[in-house]
């Protein structure tokens, strides 16, 4: 008892404590929940207690199953809008699943985007509803009605050889975007357009041009196309007024000879003032990547106690298998943690951050490194509960056999430069599990197996639960201060999009897309081949309690 | 005689679908790895391999041997002759119609100096250059014409051209700006709006929007960030393609 109560008292502590609203109510209005990315509701009718009880309320079937479901939905004020791997939107009544209107983004005829169709998210406001393209636009539909109220061409897909699968960020009047590339031969950035109008704003080029500071991290012309793609999305913090996020691995990725150097501002985590996109600071984690680490996945803002000190913080966890905790007022590092068991690219870390005894492919030599070019966790996103104090990982354990080979760069063209091959860790297997850490120390509470791996994104509640699904087709809450599994319904397809909570009228839902999709996936049977293929298809499903709200 | 003709035919394709069995197999371990081909050889990082016309000789010799100073690495190091006739296999048997027209990807090979040319049309350092408006060999956004015809003389020419397509929009809600019109219905108005570097499509009621001859633009403000020499390069490319 004693202990419980304790632990509230800590859970309360933290919550007050916190400068950054991060938890979502009755909606959830954008990508990470809020932009500070936790993707943690403060909703608690659906809980530990009850939540065995859950039941299917309502489905949606988009009807595009290409590249399975990936979407986080929005909810704002009962409306739930969800975008599809072909750039569908529908926008549906959240109580009862009704079609309010939808939209199909139409290609231009001969533009197979060549990533394949692949859709992350959504962001919504000034009555707009945004979303970027498998082939490289940005549109802006009128969110009463559906109508396409603008559209830009970011950049023609056949010379960049990217394109935006993320969600579009909206902070104040501008919405911003990355896009894909980082395995091509491009120079990844992030734009911002007027929310209104979609004149352009800005553009944060991840790699400094001639004359600006960091430019001397590469030589020669390797700057114009070495890679650094945004291709997730970032965060915000108003009181600061400054945008982080993640950036993407240098290019060519696996053979850095002919970029010696930091490769400023790749597999990094910047820091850009939000009217101007300047560069406020950076971190790198990773300088001169040689093992296609991107940084480029979510930004948890929040406020942690470290020595004594309550900081404002961003806890970054990234391809390498390491959680960056940084100081997000001026850029410093504060601490990291490893979150993988099987790591060997560096030997260790000093106190300040400094990576220790990196290990890179040589030309024609394949190198073992752990974790995999897939990372220790895919793109699917983390969560934080500032009611447990526990930071949750969907985590990977996967290693790969790097060879490098000499490459020379051409404009939107394929740029890896060497090959990877996917290995079981030395004397144990790939698999995947939930696991809870302590966002400071990184002191693992618990670990949660699953039959494979898992791709879906997290969600954590008040009610002390975590919910997230795997390729088998099971959507699952576990408690989220032990890890056992609580409650769990069949979906049929894998799940590889991100959950989300929400309430109407007093009765709270979580809804899961399902329908298994994306590159990483594909590989899914070369690890587990003798279980049956995660199955596609393209379905929200609706849960809550019985007697909820009646 | 004819009993065992249909035994030797069966097993013959039963090895044969064997061997795509193998190589659809490999396949997923080597080819469509996380990154580079999409499974069943739909597009990935790499080209789609799908609904293509290759020959066994050719995949067989890139499978083992990969493409040079490309992306495609060699396999014969750690693949036998059996496995990667079995890819080939694979590949060879994914001939239905495409899931989706293939992109083509390849532009035409040029000398040098109009090379110099194209690069400097699609200059990414410069926001993409002329191809953030205009497509010209396989690359590009065509908003503007296609720019095979009545090609300005000289720099000075390109800089000083108007176009008789861009109008002035005058806006209920905002000041005006040069358009090139798209779609001018009774009910809908849909214009490129060119105040912007990169040029927005914007959807307007029509009662919100109303377009005037001679939108006062020219190229002079885009063209700025480019030197005459760099320009006349350009020319010299955008000729070559005629």
């Amino acid at each position: 008892m004693m202990k419980t109560l304790c632990a509230l008292c800590a859970a309360v502590f933290s919550l007050a404590a916190q400068t950054i609203p991060g938890a979502t109510g009755a909606n959830w209005p954008s990508y990470g929940g809020t932009h500070a990315a936790w993707r943690y509701s403060s909703l608690d009718q659906i809980n530990t207690g009850n939540v065995a009880k859950l039941s299917a309320v309502w489905a949606f079937q988009t009807g595009d199953a290409e590249h399975g479901l990936q979407s986080t939905p929005i909810v704002i004020d009962g409306i739930l809008y969800l975008s599809t791997s072909s750039n569908w939107v529908f926008a549906l009544d959240a109580a009862t699943g009704r079609v309010l209107w939808e939209y199909r983004y139409t290609f231009a005829k001969g533009s197979t985007p060549l990533y394949g169709k692949q859709n992350r998210g959504l962001a919504v406001g000034h009555g707009l509803v945004f979303m970027g393209t498998a082939d490289n636009h940005l549109v802006a539909l009128d969110q009463k009605t559906g109508r396409e109220f603008w559209r830009v061409n970011v950049e023609d897909f056949k010379q960049c050889g990217c394109n935006i699968t993320g969600a579009p960020l909206l902070v104040k009047d501008k919405v911003i975007v990355g896009g894909t590339g980082g395995d091509s031969a491009h120079r990844g950035y992030l734009t911002a357009f007027e929310a209104r109008t979609g004149r352009f704003a800005w553009r944060f080029y991840v790699i400094p041009g001639p004359g600006e500071k960091g430019h001397e991290t590469w030589p020669g012309d390797t700057w114009k196309l070495g890679g650094g793609a945004p291709w997730m999305t970032g965060s915000y913090d108003p009181a600061l007024n400054l945008i982080y996020w993640g950036t993407g691995n240098a290019s060519s990725d696996v053979n850095p000879a002919k970029r010696r150097g930091d490769n400023l501002y790749t597999a990094s985590v910047v820091a850009l003032d939000a009217d101007t996109g300047k560069l406020r600071w950076h971190y790198q984690e990773v300088p001169q990547d040689a093992w296609d680490f991107d940084s480029a996945y979510e930004v948890i803002l929040t406020d942690l106690e470290i020595k004594g000190v309550m900081r404002k913080v961003l806890v970054h966890p990234t391809k390498a298998g390491y959680a960056w905790v940084i100081d997000r007022t001026n850029g410093e590092f504060l601490t990291a943690w490893k979150y993988v068991k099987h790591l060997n690219w560096i030997s260790g870390m000093t106190e300040s951050g400094k990576l220790v005894g990196r290990r890179e492919a040589e030309p024609g030599k394949p190198a073992f490194i752990c974790p995999s070019a897939v990372g220790g966790k895919s793109w699917n996103q983390s969560t934080w509960s500032p009611h447990t104090g526990l930071i949750y990982v969907p985590v990977v354990e996967l290693c790969n056999d790097l060879t490098a080979t000499d490459q020379e760069p051409e404009e939107g063209k394929s740029f890896i430069g060497g090959k990877w091959e996917m290995k079981p860790p030395a004397g144990g297997k790939a698999e995947g599990y939930l696991a809870a850490f302590n966002p400071v120390t990184g002191e693992r509470k618990w670990v949660a197996p699953t039959p494979s791996w898992i791709l879906a994104s997290l969600l954590s509640t008040a009610g002390d639960l975590v919910f997230t699904g795997d390729p088998e087709g099971n959507f699952f809450a576990v408690d989220a201060r032990s890890g056992a599994k609580l409650w769990s319904f069949p979906t049929g397809g894998g799940h590889r999009g991100s959950a989300v909570t929400y309430s109407v009228n007093g009765r709270q839902y979580v809804a899961t897309p399902s329908g298994w999709g994306s590159l990483v996936g594909a590989f899914h049977r070369t690890l587990w081949q003798d279980t049956p293929a995660p199955r596609s298809g393209s379905t929200l499903f609706v849960f809550a309690l019985p007697e909820a709200g009646r | 005689m004819k009993f065992c003709a249909v035994l030797l035919f069966s097993v013959l394709a039963f090895a044969q679908d064997d061997s795509i069995a193998t190589g659809a197999m490999l396949f997923r371990t080597h080819c469509s790895v996380a990154y580079c081909h999409g499974s069943a050889g739909t597009p990935g990082r790499a080209p789609q391999l799908a609904g293509r016309s290759f020959t066994r000789e050719h995949l067989t010799d890139v499978i083992a041997n990969g493409i040079p100073k490309t992306a495609m690495p060699g396999f014969k190091k750690e693949l036998n002759q059996a496995r990667i006739a079995a890819i080939a296999s694979y590949v060879l048997s994914l001939t239905g119609p495409a899931a989706a027209e293939p992109i083509k990807l390849e532009r035409r090979d040029l000398p040098p100096e109009l090379k110099a040319g194209r690069a400097l049309f699609f200059d990414a350092t410069r926001m993409g250059g002329c191809g953030a408006c205009h497509a010209a060999d396989g690359w590009g956004i065509a908003i503007g014409p296609a720019l095979a015809k009545n090609l300005p003389a000289d720099a000075a020419a390109l800089r000083a051209y108007q176009s008789e397509h861009v109008r002035r929009a005058e806006l209920q809600k905002e000041a005006p700006l040069p358009a090139l019109p798209v779609n001018v219905g009774a009910t809908i108005v849909t214009v490129y709006d060119l105040s912007s570097p990169l040029p927005v499509l914007r959807t307007f009621a029509a009662s919100e929007i109303r377009l005037t001859p001679n939108g006062g633009w020219n190229h002079a403000g885009t063209l700025r960030a480019f030197s005459d020499a760099e320009l006349n390069s350009i020319l010299s490319f955008l000729r070559a393609l005629q």
